[in-house]
């Protein structure tokens, strides 16, 4: 969607009615703006985002008026198990019986129940102002890949909007936003996916080496598609005025498994780390490393089947879940090790990287996998040299394969958090004028990026 | 007072507004000044060499134009792979030394009728540059591939980059799919587009391609001819008559080709074939009748031929009882000659054939013999003397049914090479 030239077309013409409007409409036109936009892509599932953003509305309003316990807790229990239950039910019709999931469901209905639950822990979180709550409900941009934002952070913008203020330099940063992002989606996400779905397709016929090659390329390819439309989701919301959290911060170069989850898809492991990992660990502090252990497995597992309610997904989310409570208990001890044999920084941070990718290198092979009977054939035939049919890489078409490896290392790099890029940018910056990089960069996008129906991956969830 | 409750007026926006909007549009200006003058221009086309399937067109193109014709000797052999891999004007030349007319190689990878049109439309637009034009059909009897020509991102890939403005409505309406229609419409506005395989390939192989272009540059337009020129047969392949499925592949199929070969051999249902016949016999009436339209009143001679396109009967490339014939489509004329289809029909054995569709050296070397004599017997009365083929070929004479292929081995040194050199035997 983000990356068809039709969209943008259709976004210019968004943008001028936006900005012809007068500072009090604006709001207003946002929302109308928004919900044609998911009218066009989904028009059969309109209904539910309203029903459920009123159901979410309808509950904080009644919460921050009720005055009992027993009320509130009532309240927010009747709000969020039809929201909660409807996002269940889709995944498991999905699992079932193949049902296409409605549009953004998973993102807005994190934003409903992170909503909810603000107000019923304080009642001054509560948006009394229907078109308000609506806005950050279906605000357009966020709707295909998130981020999921919170509703204290994306309501206080709103009023500066309704004020009509023109930020030039947040528009500008947008439009650089926007090209960052196809840049990074389309020149290298939509690349590495190729590769891997040409190999991916009958990963029996390959041998080793490219199947290695393709599992190696999962991370990197899963960063650059999913960063590259955040980026975008980013630049457009930045181009109304509004500003969205990121969702990324250099995971490659995490310290731990922790902190890569704290750099990786950060708006919604913050989300799981605020609503659900944080009150469970709580609530179990008595059970002691237990309690720790348990509260960070149901939140791995919990971000493994938000992705959909399979056998995959779940083995996911229990790797991640057994690396991060591993890696958790283990942390105090390694320190002394590393204290205790003058370990170098650098060092232990080379290791970090290289063991943190790949353990996210194994899970993802489960996250890929169609099935679990593709993930263990997957395995299979990368431990045993059995059945492969012996396709080498000169057996795919040379303009699949020749990128593969300096995309993958162009997308660790800047998953690395492009180290050096600033000073560099910073320098032509001062001497080239913008529009020149952004000439230059379209030209870069127009020439090199390949037709590939550009999918997103994250579309999905 | 009313005067208290001013009407709300809007937004004075501040001078910085125009900032981002002229950053927008000189950035948009910028690259449309690059994109038309390195790619819309020829100018990388020209220089590069760009890889298949835009880029071998363009090549074509680029050097037919430059190069001199003569309009009564030059005879422009149209096609796709299977002309490009069956067909070397060297062997015609190495077999009648005294051959009369030039043979220039037009033909390009994945292309059709409707590439060839608009080719020819910019490589020939007065319409008298050759004396001839040879048009190769894959069977004059339109068959029921599933193929929808007006379907194929390729031809967007290929023709946009060349469509005249004036041509653009009809070639854009000649999708079916309006997605694709709005995607070759693209590809029409950003011609860089095209180029995004093979600028790449550029990019990260940089000096193999210099050499390329180098030798390209010195050996000039022959450099066209260098396709083909494998020994491999299919004379491994078994099909199972009755089940009309292949039981052995050539051993030098991979996994992936075995897969693309098995697809070939499955019939359509016969209701998907009618209607496949259908839509394949309105594309070929409707582009062969546009080249012939388009030569109408010409000089130069439309040869049609009904080459060798199959080593075995596939069955995906059966015609269904009563499919209609290419011949009856092709408007008559005083300049148009229809080679009968048994012209080359002996040449669609296995041992003539590379793969499912192309040509091996051998048989390229016994097509391109036999079309060289095709076209000396249409365009002239004298008759061709064939001393190097009678005396490589040893058992056989020119037009031969069957060529040795250890005769012909020993001519293959000959060709390509920068000159032609007929080596005594």
């Amino acid at each position: 969607m983000f990356t068809s030239l039709l969209f943008y077309g259709e976004l210019t013409l968004a943008l001028a009615a936006f900005y012809l409007l007068p500072g009090r409409w604006r709001l207003a036109g946002l929302l109308a703006i928004s919900c044609a936009f998911y009218v066009s892509l989904a028009p059969r599932w309109f209904w539910l985002l309203a029903v459920q953003a009123l159901i979410a509305y309808a509950g904080g309003y009644w919460l921050a008026r009720a005055r009992t316990d027993r009320v509130r807790n009532l309240l927010a229990g009747a709000s969020l198990l039809p929201i909660v239950g409807a996002l269940v039910a889709l995944k498991l019709g999905n699992a079932l019986h193949g049902l296409v999931m409605p549009l953004g469901v998973s993102y807005y209905t994190f934003k409903l129940i992170s909503y909810v639950l603000e107000v019923y822990w304080d009642e001054n979180e509560v948006e009394r102002q229907p078109l308000n709550f609506a806005t950050y409900v279906a605000f357009g941009p966020q709707m295909i890949c998130g981020p999921i934002a919170r509703p204290r952070q994306f309501l206080r913008q709103l009023p500066r909007l309704q004020r009509g203020i023109f930020d030039s330099s947040q528009f500008e940063l947008g439009l650089f936003t926007i090209l960052r992002g196809l840049l990074l989606k389309l020149l290298i996400g939509d690349r590495l996916g190729l590769f891997i779905s040409v190999v991916d397709a009958a990963p029996q016929n390959y041998t080793r080496g490219v199947l290695l090659t393709v599992v190696l390329c999962y991370m990197v390819q899963l960063y650059a598609d999913f960063a590259g439309y955040t980026l975008i989701a980013i630049g457009i919301g930045r181009l109304f005025g509004i500003e969205s959290p990121p969702n990324f911060n250099a995971p490659f170069l995490a310290r731990n498994i922790q902190d890569f989850w704290r750099r990786w898809h950060m708006s919604l492991s913050s989300w799981v780390a605020d609503y659900l990992f944080t009150p469970l660990s709580l609530a179990l502090r008595s059970w002691g490393r237990a309690g720790l252990v348990f509260s960070l497995f149901t939140a791995m597992v919990v971000i493994g089947i938000w992705h959909g309610l399979s056998g995959t997904f779940l083995v996911f989310g229990l790797l991640q879940g057994l690396f991060i409570s591993v890696s958790a208990l283990t942390l105090p001890w390694r320190d002394r090790v590393a204290k205790r044999w003058r370990i170098p920084g650098l060092l232990r941070r080379a290791v970090a990287v290289v063991s943190i990718y790949a353990m996210m290198t194994v899970s993802q092979i489960f996250w890929q996998a169609p099935s679990m009977a593709a993930a263990v054939l997957h395995f299979r035939l990368l431990t045993r040299n059995v059945g492969n049919a012996g396709l080498q890489f000169s057996d795919i078409r040379t303009d699949v394969v020749d990128p593969v490896f300096i995309c993958m290392a162009i997308a660790f790099y800047h998953g690395a958090g492009s180290p050096g890029f600033g000073f560099v940018g910073r320098r032509v910056h001062a001497v080239v004028p913008n529009w020149v990089v952004g000439g230059v960069a379209l030209l870069v996008l127009s020439a090199l990026s390949i037709e590939a129906g550009s999918s997103f991956i994250y579309g999905q969830f | 007072m009313a005067s208290s409750d001013p009407k709300p007026r809007r937004e004075k926006l501040p001078a910085a507004t125009a900032r981002p909007v002229r950053t927008l549009v000189l950035s948009i200006g910028l690259f449309f000044m690059l994109d038309g003058a390195l790619f819309r221009s020829g100018l990388y086309a020209g220089f590069e060499d760009p890889r298949p399937p835009a880029g071998s067109m363009m090549s074509i193109i680029h050097f037919t134009r430059a190069t001199q014709s003569d309009p009564k000797r030059d005879v422009l052999v149209m096609g796709n792979s299977r002309i490009q891999y069956g067909f070397g004007p060297g062997y015609v030349y190495e077999a009648f030394p005294h051959f009369h007319y030039q043979m220039i190689m037009g033909a390009f990878p994945a292309s059709n009728e409707e590439h060839w049109y608009y080719a020819l439309h910019r490589i020939d637009p007065d319409h008298d540059r050759y004396a001839a034009i040879v048009i190769p059909i894959s069977g004059y009897t339109i068959t029921p591939h599933s193929e929808d020509y007006s379907r194929e991102y390729e031809t967007a890939q290929m023709l946009a980059p060349i469509i005249p403005l004036s041509h653009l409505r009809e070639f854009l309406d000649g999708f079916g799919d309006q997605n694709l229609r709005w995607r070759a419409a693209m590809l029409a506005l950003f011609p860089s587009h095209n180029y995004a395989s093979d600028l790449a390939e550029f990019i990260l192989h940089p000096a193999a391609r210099m050499d390329h272009i180098a030798e390209r540059n010195l050996v000039g337009i022959r450099y066209l001819y260098n396709e083909g020129g494998d020994p491999a047969t299919m004379e491994d392949l078994k099909v199972d008559p009755k089940t009309n499925t292949i039981v052995r592949f050539p051993a030098r199929f991979n996994v992936l080709y075995q897969a693309e070969m098995n697809k070939h051999f499955v019939a359509p249902p016969a209701g998907l074939a009618r209607q496949w016949t259908e839509r394949n016999a309105a594309f070929e009436a409707k582009w062969l009748g546009k080249i012939v339209s388009a030569y109408k009143n010409s000089t130069t001679r439309l040869i049609f031929i009904d080459m060798p396109h199959q080593p075995v009967p596939i069955p995906e490339q059966q015609p269904i009882p009563d499919a209609p014939d290419i011949r009856g489509m092709i408007p008559r004329g005083s300049n148009i000659t229809v080679l009968p289809p048994e012209t080359f029909e002996a040449l669609q054995k296995p041992k003539y054939f590379l793969d499912l569709n192309h040509m091996n050296v051998f048989g390229r070397k016994a097509f391109s013999v036999q079309l060289g004599q095709a076209v000396n017997d249409i365009l002239s009365a004298r008759p061709l003397h064939s001393e190097s083929l009678r005396c490589c070929s040893r058992n056989s004479g020119p037009g031969v049914e069957d060529i040795s292929t250890e005769g012909l081995t020993q001519c293959l040194h000959v060709w390509p090479l920068p000159a032609i050199v007929v080596q005594p035997c």
